[in-house]
């Protein structure tokens, strides 16, 4: 009786116990756990930004049970990153998947520990997209949405493919109300980078913007409704010594245009760090472009 | 749709109707209040929730729409369990599952949401957890509402892997696990059978 029903029990059951090798506990803030993916044999963990509420006396319990302390190597709130290095070796670190592969409907599985068992949870993939940015202005390589429900303590733990290859960090840190991944290419960009500088490197105008309506007569011509009105310009800054000024109106950085301050942010990638930036900005109504080098957000 | 996608369809299908035939419905006080139960003897024995059966008279429709009034044998408000008896014979009783399911083993929560009469819903468990008085959650991604209380938490074989208890979030419930309906089951069949039935 209900043949494959039960083989699709028992399938799921072994994935889970395969993917959970490679699922630990982080514990970085009172009372609620969070969970990490293991990226490396070496102890680097990878979990959610949001759960480390303190940097130091960070825990990390393993699957074999042991609790062994982890070092923060860096973190980024724009993407909900964070790496931690646990005082372990030989684990066993997740193995990633690849996105071209995934289809709405696929089913995916979220991995969990968020106290010394191991938890599990089911879903489909809901929505695969272009890249999308967060909130707090970060760049997902890939927006991938699931109906996953987030339960206490999920997030950090990875997205599991029906193969048991991970596709993605699962947090309730990106969005409200509807379940968000970290994609697994986002991790591998931003990992590397934590690793190597302690942070995501941003480039820096020194500039604080809103959004305001643009002139009738200007609205043609940008071929937007609205630009980022300057408010204020930190002394001494980049956007200082290249003559940018509160009351400048931005409507363009590079070729690409503006007209909010997520988009504005989004260009400041660390590519740009040091080399002269074309700025376009209606001053008194009259465009004018105005070079600026930014420097390195500290 | 697939073969396997079609094949799931059918086994779900067959696995809801084998659990809605050991589904009651549990009304107290002409049938104001509503949870659910679940037939764990032919002989007439009912498992619910404590909180299921706060008040008195007790009636039970079954399945096949039969009423009859019922007796609260035992009641514990701490384990949030109960038994009933109803003065039936040859019910379609639901098997008892060995132990919890591991995490992410499909399961089906049968009961009566808001008053809808025997509905399924389908979940996995997410995993399994103690509370500070030692009692054992199945814990499970479903929408439990009032009126699943009671009602019978089915693993793929069909076998009872909880009682559906609280909701814990929106999408999210908790279920009285399996072992401690059985603990509960044994002591309260020890105190109430004779004697000599008991030590046959």
């Amino acid at each position: 009786m209900f043949e494959h029903l039960k083989t699709l029990s028992e399938e799921l059951a072994d994935l889970v116990r395969t993917a959970g090798e490679s699922v630990v506990r982080v514990s970085a803030r009172p009372h609620l756990g969070a969970s990490g993916i293991v990226w490396s044999a070496d102890g680097v963990i990878v979990t959610a930004d949001h759960a480390i509420e303190r940097e130091d006396r960070i825990e990390v319990g393993l699957p074999d049970g042991r609790t062994v302390g982890a070092r923060l190597m860096g973190r980024d709130p724009t993407t909900d990153i964070a790496v931690v290095r646990a005082e372990a070796a030989a684990l066993n670190p997740a193995r990633p998947g690849r996105l071209e592969s995934l289809r709405v409907g696929h089913i995916v599985v979220a991995v969990a520990r968020p106290g010394r068992e191991l938890q599990a949870t089911l879903g489909i993939i809901s929505a695969i997209g272009g890249p999308w940015r967060t909130m707090a202005g970060g760049q997902l390589d890939t927006y991938l949405q699931t109906d996953v429900a987030m339960h206490p303590g999920f997030s950090g733990g990875p997205l599991v493919t029906a193969e048991g290859l991970t596709i993605g960090l699962n947090t309730s840190g990106l969005a409200r109300g509807i379940s968000v991944a970290v994609p697994i290419t986002t991790l591998g960009r931003v990992v590397e980078a934590l690793l190597t500088h302690g942070r995501v490197r941003r480039a820096y105008l020194g500039i604080a913007s809103q959004p305001v309506r643009l002139p009738d007569a200007v609205r043609g011509r940008v071929g937007r409704a609205m630009g980022l009105v300057i408010v204020s310009v930190e002394g001494g800054s980049p956007a200082d010594r290249a003559g940018l000024t509160v009351g400048d109106v931005i409507v363009a950085v590079g070729d690409q245009p503006v007209s909010r301050p997520d988009e504005l942010l989004a260009q400041l990638t660390s590519d740009r760090i040091g080399r002269p930036l074309p700025i376009r900005v209606l001053r008194g109504g009259q465009p004018v472009e105005i070079v600026v080098t930014p420097g390195e957000r500290s | 749709m697939g073969d396997l996608l079609r094949q799931l369809n059918t086994d779900l299908a067959a696995l809801a109707e084998t659990a809605r035939a050991g589904l009651v419905r549990v009304g107290v006080r002409g049938m104001l209040g509503v949870g659910s139960g679940i037939i764990v003897h032919p002989a007439g024995l009912i498992l619910t929730n404590a909180h299921v059966v706060r008040g008195e008279p007790v009636r039970i429709r079954l399945a096949d729409g039969r009423e009859f009034p019922a007796r609260v044998v035992s009641r514990d408000p701490a384990a949030d369990l109960a038994v009933l008896l109803i003065g039936a014979a040859d019910l379609p009783a639901l098997e008892l599952a060995p132990a919890t399911p591991p995490p992410g083993s499909p399961v089906l929560a049968l009961g009566h949401p808001w008053g809808v009469e025997a509905a399924a819903s389908f979940g996995v468990v997410t995993g399994s957890s103690a509370d500070e008085t030692g009692r054992e959650w199945v814990l499970v991604n479903l929408r439990l509402r009032p009126g699943n209380s009671g009602g019978p938490l089915v693993d793929a074989a069909g076998r009872v892997v909880g009682i559906n208890t609280i909701m814990t979030g929106a999408e999210t419930g908790a279920a009285v696990s399996v072992r401690a309906a059985r603990a509960f089951l044994k002591r309260v069949l020890a105190e109430h059978l004779p004697p000599v039935a008991a030590a046959g």
